[in-house]
């Protein structure tokens, strides 16, 4: 049994209950003597259940947040900091070599981006398919099918009216809100999609607020909105999830020229 | 008050701020799961759980107990070694979820609709896949890469390493 599969297989069988009879006697005699199999299984759980565990990252983050106000709060002007000659000499120095560091690095990247450039490096529609919730009835599913495939095939007036339509029968489909908020970029009325990546946000959803963020940062981009761009860039960073890196190239060509 | 046990007992204000949050998941965890009493003040129990926490960071350094310094009123929690444990758990959840908000969309996406227990047909559905069989592979090789990854992760290594 073991020769046959390897034990993450065997585990993975075992949690969708896809092991039976004599392998599933095996597999539990072995979760009971061998070790190894049990610390691989725990870490598989472990890990299914950090997953899951939102609402304690978002408890986590919270309290990250209050901590970094309250050093904020606490922080002063630096008085006085300056002693001596000694330290005033090093000073000087780090001015002077900040300096030429800054002369050489706005010599080297003197390009100057706008926000229609960045926007147009960075902006691509979402392209997975997905979406349909199992709350979903069958004629909602007829509409949502036929709204992803005319998103699909660029049709964003048609989708748009599709997508509209399933949020209005089923506010809490955030798959629908995502796909009609990029319609909407898509077809130039960032307004209206600014209010579907909001209201995924607003509704805290697991899967798709990572891309109405993201989605959200640009559409602000595009209309100029530069200071809610910005936080909403520097927000994502934060998060360290698949935009951070995206999002910290833009931040450097951002921030340079603003 | 968290700061100055800290500060007393060979820490620094970071460690403070650690053992601060990791306190309020454990009681958020405890109120979650109906096992949060007060028997005493809430200042007197936030105190003792960081007291805990801290003294299990200072056992794993070395340090001895009896050289603790206290400068508040305290009460022996129940279970004392659980304390130890939350924190351990929550700091390898801490791991698992940095490494799975690292993944591509997609296998983000697959694992979580598995974990909210969506069958393999409703998965394919959704992610636009042939049939079962193909969510099913997709969604074991999320699975391994994400293993993969937090196996490699210095602070898991880190863990394995002091037998956690």
């Amino acid at each position: 049994m073991e020769n046959k599969l390897n034990i993450d297989e065997l585990i993975e069988k075992y949690q969708i209950g896809e092991l039976f009879g004599d392998d599933l006697i095996w597999f539990e005699n072995e979760l009971k003597t061998n070790k190894d199999l049990v610390n691989e299984f725990n870490l598989h759980q472990m890990i299914d259940k950090a997953i899951i565990q939102e609402d304690i990252f978002i408890f986590r983050e919270r309290l990250e947040n209050i901590h970094k106000i309250m050093i904020l709060e606490k922080s002063r002007p630096i008085k006085n900091i300056i002693h001596n000659f000694k330290l005033l000499y090093f000073a000087g120095a780090a001015i002077i070599l900040l300096i030429i560091g800054c002369f050489f690095y706005f010599y080297n990247n003197n390009k100057i981006y706008t926000n229609e450039e960045l926007f147009s490096m960075y902006y691509e529609p979402y392209l997975t398919i997905a979406g349909v919730r199992s709350e979903i009835n069958d004629h909602s599913y007829k509409i949502y099918s036929d709204a992803i495939h005319k998103y699909s095939q660029k049709d964003y007036q048609n989708a748009i009216k599709l997508f509209s339509r399933l949020v209005e029968k089923n506010n809490n489909n955030t798959a629908s809100h995502l796909y009609l908020g990029i319609s909407y970029m898509e077809t130039q009325k960032f307004n209206k999609a600014i209010e579907s990546f909001q209201y995924i946000i607003e509704q805290n959803d697991l899967l798709y607020i990572q891309q109405a963020e993201w989605y959200l940062a640009l559409c602000y981009l595009s209309l100029n909105m530069n200071e809610k761009a910005l936080l909403q860039f520097e927000e994502i960073s934060k998060r360290n999830n698949c935009y951070k890196n995206k999002v910290d190239e833009i931040l450097k060509k951002y921030k340079t020229v603003r | 008050m968290i700061k100055t046990l800290v500060n007393n007992n060979k820490g620094n204000d970071y460690d403070a701020k650690d053992i601060y949050q990791e306190a309020f998941i454990i009681i958020y965890n405890l109120i979650k799961k109906n096992e949060f009493y007060l028997s005493c003040s809430f200042k007197t129990y936030l105190y003792s759980i960081c007291r805990n926490l801290w003294l299990g960071q200072l056992y794993k350094k070395k340090i001895r107990k009896e050289e603790f310094i206290d400068n508040e009123k305290f009460i022996t929690i129940e279970n004392e070694i659980d304390v130890d444990l939350e924190y351990i758990l929550n700091f390898k959840y801490k791991i698992f979820k940095r490494n799975f908000d690292k993944l591509e969309d997609e296998c983000r996406q697959i694992l979580i609709l598995f974990l909210k227990k969506m069958s393999f047909k409703e998965i394919a559905n959704i992610m636009g896949y042939k049939n079962e069989s193909q969510a099913r592979k997709r969604k074991f090789k999320c699975k391994l890469l994400l293993l993969k990854n937090i196996k490699n992760d210095q602070a898991y290594l880190e863990l394995i390493k002091d037998g956690k």
